[in-house]
Order: structure tokens, then C-alpha cells, then sequence
């Protein structure tokens, strides 16, 4: 490689590292030297060693463990979901391109506005659930899906549906590229449809579902929007994940330290996630073997 | 599989579309039924729209217009610095085979995997200390660093299916690197920088967790913190937030439909964000 | 092919079109928070530039700030104002940074019990020798031991008091079998009413903001522990004064009225209750005066002759005089332009000023004087008014602590857990005291 060359890569990728480093680089150095020091109080500034794990310990095993109920609570509904969207759009019919449309619609709106529209569709009062519940007899009273019970039900579905588009679209174009002979000899050979199924269709989408698990994992794992505009956390600590104990330790206590101890718990948590699944996935290879 | 199926098949995919696109609908739906009503009637049950009070719309529009503006410009400026930025880097790693490019790539997929919450604690310390936090130019530096992973791994999927030919002939030609990368590259470009750009801007637009640690004038408010404001008022007005947030909705909702097609190619092609 | 072209066209113009905003906008933006809030507070021409936040609604914030800056800038021609606008809750998320970058407003409409706050105390300057002697002189006693944070210094000028008062519906009570015109005075005719509603009528007995991440069902609980207490929450040191048999009584007293409350309280924060009240769904709700409007705006000005009774709060067992209230008042926040700043806040506590601020927000007046405007005239102020006047008043939580916010997080909880049911009050008691010193001893 000429000088000249070496030089050329060096300058196209220059100001790629510098904002790298800008945004993640030195706050991610720096999370992980925060989470070890005091922030207010007498050790202020201070190397505190495990104090500020500590500090949270007793939140711990509950919030992980609700992290993680929202976690695969929302991502494995929304594969399936997304799948069976993808197979029914995988052939033509008359106002195809309106169910395709309508199904990708969730994935263009604001977390937000998700948040915000769940909010109404759930409402004791005039929520549309509860409304057709009541007009069709079915309850007296309204449910109140936002209590302590039901909370994080009820914000899993609005997580289920941001993210079927995702995987729906991924599938969509996965099934697209499966050979049609291997349907037709399937056929000839004399498979019905769930064994074309089983052994056609599911191995050809291997690839795509761990891709697609692995990515809508590590973005359901820390979604914020949603959890903090339909329920704060709250009833209690029904809601309370990851992200939302992140954002009260930085905010309500002013904590950095305590804050940045939550950042690495959930950086360990999903490194484990996705080298499980690529475990998971690659040793299922051998099923698949024809 | 493309014959029309059986007879329960048919039925079968039928009832399941439409099942689907109920549930794909119905939140969206329910804004518009809220955003509908008058504020003292908001306590009766609706199944469909009875009231049909479209000032809310200009009330919320009022309200919030302003808030689109910084939404436009924010997700704007990060569209070009973006592409301004990853361009040459995608164009580098594409055509490159130079020593470390595994572990630039490496990088650039371990930066999608950190979602905002987990650094901003930190960012906002260090903005803090640099004396630059509520600052619409910090928010537009944030943007873009968040989301150019994503597009140089969407440019260099595009550039490496360039011909290698156009090099050679631009380099006979006597165009340095810049003259072949504005010259040459770009211009044929399009659809891939497109898709990136869409991108960009729709996650940029959508941003609600930066803008909510980095921020605090309202005057600079993006949308998204504005809807917030209004869902968590001590008197909540239901009709204001669902006008303002069916009013918001519509820029991202366009470009999806509009760019339908660029979209799916570019989820497909990595283009994470679930 | 076609739409490749147009797609191509639109993308460069839409990319031409930004690179020059979006120059302009990054400029705006840096240029634009140095020169309005910046720390140097005077422009070219020489006059001293102040911004001025109320958070609040807008339009009501609009209805007597506008028209008051005006006629201040008139009056002292050296003193350019500009008013920023917020909600109480974008207000209350983002005061930290705006106090961290050191681009908050001169003059803020702030809390008695965020005196402390760790990103804000250094901020506020000591009025003293700046503001008159009328200012300070007009506000009532009761109100000052409300916000003595213990400093010789004069950093808050309190503007409005709410306390907490009975809103009860006079169909409800009668539908109940109850007097309309006879409102319970005492925690256990309080009981009885909340009984006798829920098992005789179709509506709860009691309405419960227990929303989570908003200090209202703090306030709730604590505006009862006060009373059975007569102290604070908290000690000036932030640890827990409450456990104690009277801090007991309170507790259990809230405890007994679970089963008269509304459905589902996690739903609901006080701006929702207050139209079940309106609609009789609720036959009482604790609130302060901002529930007003919400019952004007249905019932006319008068609502001496509504269905919407408004009384003082029924007394403990030990028969005193107390109530919660929560002070609102004036702050400065830079050395540079304290002077300025003092004159505004000076002229925003004028008496005329003072009453059109509590009129169009919905606040109850303050001062004697403001009884003879005709928007005062209605014998339910005078309610209001004679809380702040004869009881003891107990204000918020976590005055002296450099978080106050965290009590309120932290005990929320707690209660939370106790209006649903899951705990009960010994346990409730013991938690929140807990919860109270985890937060001290953080800080510390």
C-alpha cells in the first residue's frame, strides 16, 4: 500500500473516529470508571470500589428480573407475529400492498407517540378496549390495565407492536429469496405445508431469525420512551426496568455513580444475551441438515 | 407458492390480515378519536368518533409548531453531517482492504448495540463539563454519532456493488481522490445515499431519550419532548395530546410510505434499530 | 427509472436546503443561548436584559405575565425582560441542566422545598438589600415559618399559598343519605361520609392521586401524618420524624380509607380526579385551590350556590388546627443582574400584580386587599384564605436536602404499596421511614 493511499484511508476515516470516540468512546471509558466513584455527599470525586453496586444491590434481582420478563416477553411474540405476517404476505392477493403498508406503519411512529396512543387505547374511562368490552357485555366494571398486575402486560403489547414491523419486514425479504424448486420437489415428493414448513421454510430463515432476535433483543432490553410515557416505572416497581432505574438514579437522585453502576449491569447482562443466542443458534445447525 | 392456495387457506390468511392490521391500527385509531372530542366530553365512551371538533387540531398545531421546526432542523442537520462524514469512511472501507478495517467494522456494530441510556448519563457529565449541555448543536453532534454506524454500514453495502472500473477510469482521467468521490461516486449514489439518508432522519425525528437528558429550553424543544410535556401535565389534556400527536406522526409516516421499497432494502441490509 | 430522478431531486434539494439551515440553526443555537442567557446580562445598547420563567400553562401564565412585563419595561426603561414559557413538569425534568449549563432564567417562579437542590442552591442570590420594605413586609407570618429555611439571608419571596382543602359533591352526600350542607370536620365523620357514599351511591367515597412519578400521594399521606404528628416529615437534617404512635394513627387512618377509594388510584393524578368529582363518580377529594377552575368552567364563578362544597380539612383526634400547603415564590439566580432582577420581583409582588397572577392562575389570595376584587368575592376563598391565616401549615419534603425530589421517588413507593393493598401499616411506616433515611444517608 502506497503512502499516499494509507493517507487517503486515514483522512476518509478520521472524522468517522473522532465522532465516534466524541459520542461513544469516552462517555462508555467513562461509565465504567463512574460506576467505581462517589458522586454527592462526603466521598464526592472519590474511588469507592463497590459502593455504588452496593447502593442498588437491593434493587437488583427485581429489576433485572423485570428487564428481562419485558425483554423476551416482547421480542419473541413479535418474531412469531412478524413471521406469520411475512407468510401471508409472501404470495399475492387483492389489497396486498394496503396490508403491507398497514403492518409496517407502527415502525415509522416516535416511541413517544407510541406511548401516548397505548395510554389512550387503555384508559379506564374512555379507553377503546374497555369501551367494547362494556358494549358487548362483557364486563361491568373497566379493567384497568395500567395497575400494579397488569402494567407490564400492558406495556409489552405496545412493545409487540413497535416491533412486528421489524421483524415482519426482515422476513419478508428473507422469504423472498427462498428458491421456489425446493417447494415444487417438496411437493412432488408429497409434503403438505407444515413439513414444506418445517423443512423448507424455517432452516431457509435461520440466518434472518438470529439476526433479527439478536438486534430487536438489544433494542427492546433498554427501549426508555415507551415504559417512561405509559406508567413512569410505576405502579410500585411494576415497570421498573433497566433503563428506567438509569434515568431516577441520574435525575431524582442526582447520582452518576449509582447511574453508570446500572449502565454496566445492563452491558454485562446483553453481552451474555447474545453470546447465548449465537451459542443457541449455531448449535441448532444440525437440526437442520438435510 | 405463488397459486392462490386452498379454499381454508384463503380464509385462514384472510382473517389473520385482517386481525393484524386491526391491531396495527387500532392505537392509531383511538388518537383520532380522542383528538376529536371536545375536552368536557372526554369522559364518554366511544367507539367510533362522535363529536367532530377539528379546532383541536389548530389548538395543538399552535401549540406545537415550533417544535416541528427544531424536529425538521435537528433531524436535518444530522441527515448532512451524517452523510457528509460517512461517505468518504464507507467509501474507504469498501474499496480498502487495508489492516484494522475488521475491527472498524467491529466497532461500528458494537456502537449499534449501545442503546442512548446507557451512555447518556456520562455524555451529559461531559457536556456538562465542557459547558455545552442545552445546546441545539450538542444535540445535532449526538444525533450523528448515534446513527452513523448505521449509514456508513448501508454505504459500503451500496459502494462494494460499484464497479471497480469507475476508479480506474477516473484516475485516467487525472481526478484526485476528492474530484472521484464528488465527481464520480456520488452522483451515482443516489439510491444508497438515499436510503441511509431516510434513516437519519426518521430516528432523528423519532429521538425522545437525547434530547430529554441534553435539553432544557423549551424554545429548543424537538417534538417528541413537547408530546411528552403535554401527556404528563397535572391536567392532562387528552384531546390536545392526541391532535398533537397524530400531527406529529405524519412526516415519518409519509416517508415510510412514500419510500416504502428503500426501507425494507435497508432494514435488510443491517440497518438495526428495532 | 423515473422515480429514481425524482427521488434524487427532491433528496439534493432537501440536502441543499438543510446544509445552509442547518448551518444557520447550529450558529442560532450557540450564539443565541450565550447572548439571551448568558452570564454577561447587558447588551450593546446598555440596558440590562432579564428572563423571567412562571412554569405553568400557557395561557394562563400569558393572561398576567404579559401585560405585567410590559408596563415594567415601560416604568424602568433600562431593564429589557423576556418571559419563557413551560410546564410545570417539563419544568420539573429539566431545571437540573438548565442550572448545569448555567442557561436558566434570572428571575424563577420557585419551590419552598427545593431551597437545597444540589444544581440549584449556589445559583440563588441573597435579596436583602435589594428588594423594599413593602415586598417582604405584606406576607403573613404563618407563611414565612412555612419557608424559613434557617438563613439570616432573604433568597425566596413567596408569592402564593395553597393549602389543601375538602372538595366534596353536594348530590353525591345527599344521594348518600348524608347532609349536604353539614361536611365531615373530623378524620372519623370523614370516614363515615367516605363509608356511607361508596355502600349507598354508585360513586367512591374518596378520590386518591396516586399517579407514580408525580409527589402527589406523597402529599397526600403526609398531609395526614402532619396533622396526627404536628411536625414535619422530616427533621432539618432529612431523617424521618413519623415513627411515632400519632405517625401510626395517620397511617392506619389512611389505611381504613382503601376500601372507599376510587378504582385503580395508580391511574389516576389529581387533574384527573377532579372531573370525577365534577360528574359525582367521586363524592370527595382532598385538592388545592387548582382544582378551582375545573369547577368554575362547569359551574359558573359562584360555586357558594354549586353542587361543589368547599371546606377546611377535618381535623385529627387531637383536634388541631393543621394543613399541608405548598408555597410557590420568586427567585433570582445571577449576581450580574440581582439589581434587575430585585425591581421585577419587586413589581410581581406589587398587590395589584400579586392578585391578577392569582386570578388567572387559579391560586387563592394571599393578601386581605386582594378580597375586595370581584373575583375573590365568594365566600369559598375565604376558606382558603383563613387556612393560611389560623392553621399551622406544613410544607414539602426534603427543604434541606440536596435532593429533595429523591423523598419523594423513594416514599412514593412505599405508599403506593399501601393504597394497594399490599402492605400494611406497620409495615407502610416502617418502610417509608427506611426509605426516607436511605436517601439521607446517600447524601451524606
Amino acid at each position: 500500500m502506497t503512502a499516499s493511499k494509507r493517507k487517503r484511508i486515514v483522512l476518509s476515516l478520521l472524522p468517522l473516529a473522532i465522532i465516534l470516540c466524541f459520542v461513544y468512546g469516552y462517555p462508555l471509558a467513562s461509565v465504567c470508571i463512574s460506576a467505581f466513584r462517589g458522586f454527592g455527599g462526603s466521598s464526592d470525586g472519590q474511588f469507592v470500589g463497590l459502593e455504588n453496586f452496593m447502593t442498588i444491590s437491593e434493587d437488583i434481582p427485581q429489576t433485572v428480573t423485570t428487564t428481562l420478563i419485558w425483554t423476551f416477553g416482547s421480542v419473541l411474540p413479535a418474531m412469531v407475529f412478524g413471521l406469520v405476517i411475512a407468510m401471508i404476505c409472501n404470495r399475492s392477493f387483492k389489497g396486498k400492498k394496503v396490508v403491507v403498508a398497514i403492518n409496517l406503519l407502527p415502525y415509522a411512529i416516535p416511541l413517544i407517540i407510541v406511548a401516548s396512543c397505548w395510554r389512550f387505547v387503555y384508559n379506564s374511562d374512555f379507553g377503546l378496549i374497555n369501551v367494547f368490552l362494556e358494549k358487548i357485555g362483557l364486563i361491568d366494571e373497566p379493567i384497568s390495565f395500567l395497575s400494579f398486575d397488569t402494567a407490564l402486560i400492558a406495556v409489552i403489547v405496545a412493545r409487540i407492536w413497535r416491533a412486528i414491523p421489524f421483524a415482519f419486514m426482515n422476513y419478508y425479504s428473507a422469504l423472498t429469496t427462498i428458491p421456489q424448486e425446493q417447494y415444487e420437489q417438496a411437493s412432488i415428493d408429497g409434503a403438505g405445508p407444515f413439513q414444506r414448513f418445517r423443512y423448507i421454510t424455517l432452516p431457509n430463515l435461520r440466518a434472518t431469525t438470529s439476526s433479527t432476535i439478536i438486534v430487536l433483543t438489544v433494542w427492546t432490553f433498554l427501549v426508555f420512551d415507551i415504559i417512561f410515557g405509559m406508567t413512569g416505572g410505576g405502579p410500585i416497581d411494576a415497570t421498573m426496568t433497566i433503563s428506567m432505574r438509569i434515568y431516577r438514579e441520574m435525575f431524582s437522585m442526582k447520582n452518576t455513580g449509582t447511574a453508570s453502576a446500572w449502565s454496566l449491569i445492563a452491558i454485562f447482562i446483553l453481552t451474555l444475551i447474545t453470546i447465548l443466542y449465537w451459542k443457541l443458534m449455531n448449535s441448532k445447525e444440525d437440526d437442520y441438515v438435510e | 407458492m405463488s397459486s392462490k392456495g386452498t379454499l381454508p387457506g384463503r380464509i385462514v390468511r384472510t382473517v389473520l390480515s385482517v386481525i393484524f392490521c386491526l391491531f396495527a391500527i387500532i392505537p392509531i385509531y383511538m388518537a383520532v378519536i380522542i383528538a376529536l372530542t371536545p375536552y368536557a366530553n372526554m369522559l364518554e365512551a366511544q367507539l367510533w368518533p362522535h363529536y367532530h371538533e377539528f379546532s383541536n387540531f389548530l389548538d395543538a398545531f399552535g401549540l406545537i409548531a415550533h417544535n416541528i421546526f427544531n424536529s425538521f432542523l435537528y433531524a436535518a442537520a444530522a441527515t448532512v453531517l451524517t452523510t457528509l462524514i460517512s461517505v468518504p469512511a464507507a467509501y474507504a472501507l469498501a474499496r480498502y482492504p487495508f489492516r484494522g478495517r475488521t475491527a472498524v467494522s467491529f466497532v461500528l456494530l458494537l456502537s449499534q448495540m449501545i442503546a442512548g441510556i446507557v451512555i447518556l448519563p456520562t455524555l451529559y457529565q461531559m457536556f456538562n463539563e465542557l459547558g455545552l449541555l442545552d445546546s441545539s448543536l450538542t444535540v445535532v453532534i449526538v444525533y450523528t454519532g448515534v446513527n452513523l454506524a448505521l449509514v456508513v454500514t448501508i454505504h459500503q453495502g451500496y459502494f462494494s456493488t460499484l464497479p471497480q472500473s469507475l476508479e480506474e477510469a477516473a484516475a485516467l482521467d487525472g481526478c484526485n481522490y476528492a474530484q472521484l468521490l464528488t465527481r464520480i461516486i456520488l452522483p451515482i449514489s443516489g439510491p444508497g445515499i438515499a436510503v441511509g439518508a431516510i434513516f437519519v432522519f426518521v430516528n432523528s425525528y423519532n429521538e425522545f431519550v437525547i434530547p430529554l437528558f441534553l435539553l432544557s429550553d423549551s424554545d429548543k424543544y424537538p417534538l417528541t419532548l413537547t408530546v411528552y410535556s403535554l401527556l404528563s401535565d397535572t391536567t392532562i389534556r387528552w384531546h390536545i395530546v392526541g391532535a398533537a400527536s397524530l400531527i406529529g406522526i405524519i412526516p415519518p409516516v409519509v416517508i415510510f410510505t412514500f419510500f416504502q421499497k428503500y426501507i425494507i432494502q435497508g432494514v435488510t441490509a443491517g440497518a438495526v434499530k428495532g | 427509472m423515473k422515480k429514481k430522478r425524482i427521488l434524487s431531486l427532491i433528496l439534493c434539494v432537501a440536502m441543499a436546503g438543510t446544509l445552509v439551515m442547518g448551518c444557520s440553526s447550529s450558529s442560532d443555537g450557540g450564539e443565541g443561548s450565550g447572548e439571551e442567557t448568558g452570564s454577561s446580562g447587558t447588551s450593546s445598547d446598555g440596558k440590562t436584559k432579564i428572563t423571567v420563567i412562571r412554569p405553568g400553562d400557557q395561557e394562563k401564565v400569558q393572561a398576567f405575565l404579559e401585560p405585567a412585563v410590559e408596563q415594567f419595561m415601560e416604568d424602568n426603561p433600562d431593564i429589557e425582560v423576556e418571559i419563557k414559557y413551560e410546564s410545570w413538569t417539563g419544568w420539573i425534568q429539566t431545571y437540573p441542566t438548565y442550572f448545569e449549563a448555567d442557561t436558566q432564567p434570572d428571575v424563577i417562579f420557585w419551590w419552598d422545598n427545593k431551597m437545597f437542590d444540589s444544581s440549584a442552591r449556589e445559583h440563588f442570590v441573597d435579596l436583602t438589600d435589594l428588594l423594599s420594605e413593602e415586598t417582604v413586609s405584606q406576607i403573613p407570618e404563618s407563611v414565612w415559618s412555612l419557608v424559613d429555611t434557617g438563613d439570616e439571608e432573604l433568597y425566596y419571596i413567596p408569592s402564593s399559598v395553597d393549602t389543601m382543602v375538602l372538595y366534596y359533591n353536594k348530590d353525591v352526600f345527599e344521594a348518600a343519605g348524608l347532609d349536604p350542607e353539614s361536611p365531615p370536620t373530623t378524620w372519623d365523620e370523614f370516614y363515615e361520609a367516605a363509608k356511607a357514599i361508596t355502600e349507598n351511591t354508585d360513586a367512591a367515597g374518596i378520590g386518591v392521586p396516586a399517579i407514580t412519578g408525580s409527589e402527589v400521594l406523597e402529599e397526600f399521606v403526609g398531609m395526614f401524618i402532619n396533622q396526627a404528628t404536628d411536625a414535619p416529615i422530616l427533621d432539618e437534617n432529612s431523617e424521618p420524624l413519623f415513627e411515632t404512635d400519632e405517625g401510626m394513627e395517620a397511617v392506619e387512618f389512611v389505611e381504613s380509607l382503601v376500601p372507599y377509594m376510587q378504582a385503580s388510584p395508580t391511574e389516576y393524578g389529581r387533574g384527573e380526579l377532579r372531573p370525577l368529582l365534577r360528574d359525582g363518580q367521586i363524592g370527595m377529594l382532598i385538592d388545592a385551590p387548582w382544582a378551582v377552575p375545573t369547577f368554575t368552567e362547569a359551574f359558573g364563578e359562584n360555586l357558594d350556590e354549586s353542587i361543589i362544597g368547599i371546606t377546611s380539612i377535618p381535623l385529627a383526634p387531637n383536634g388541631k388546627q393543621i394543613t399541608w400547603a405548598g408555597t410557590n415564590g420568586w427567585v433570582a439566580t445571577r449576581e450580574e443582574t440581582a439589581e434587575a432582577s430585585a425591581k421585577l420581583i419587586d413589581w410581581l409582588m406589587s398587590p395589584e400584580i400579586l392578585e391578577s397572577h392569582h386570578i388567572a392562575y387559579g391560586s387563592a389570595p394571599l393578601l386581605e386587599s386582594e378580597f375586595e376584587n370581584p373575583a375573590f368575592q365568594y365566600d369559598y376563598w375565604k376558606v382558603f384564605y383563613d387556612d393560611t391565616q389560623n392553621f399551622t401549615l406544613y410544607g414539602m419534603i426534603g427543604k434541606n436536602s440536596p435532593t429533595p425530589s429523591a423523598y419523594y421517588t423513594a416514599m412514593e413507593e412505599v405508599w403506593q404499596q399501601l393504597i394497594l393493598g399490599q402492605i400494611d401499616a406497620q409495615t407502610a411506616l416502617e418502610g417509608a421511614a427506611e426509605a426516607a433515611r436511605g436517601v439521607t444517608a446517600r447524601n451524606s
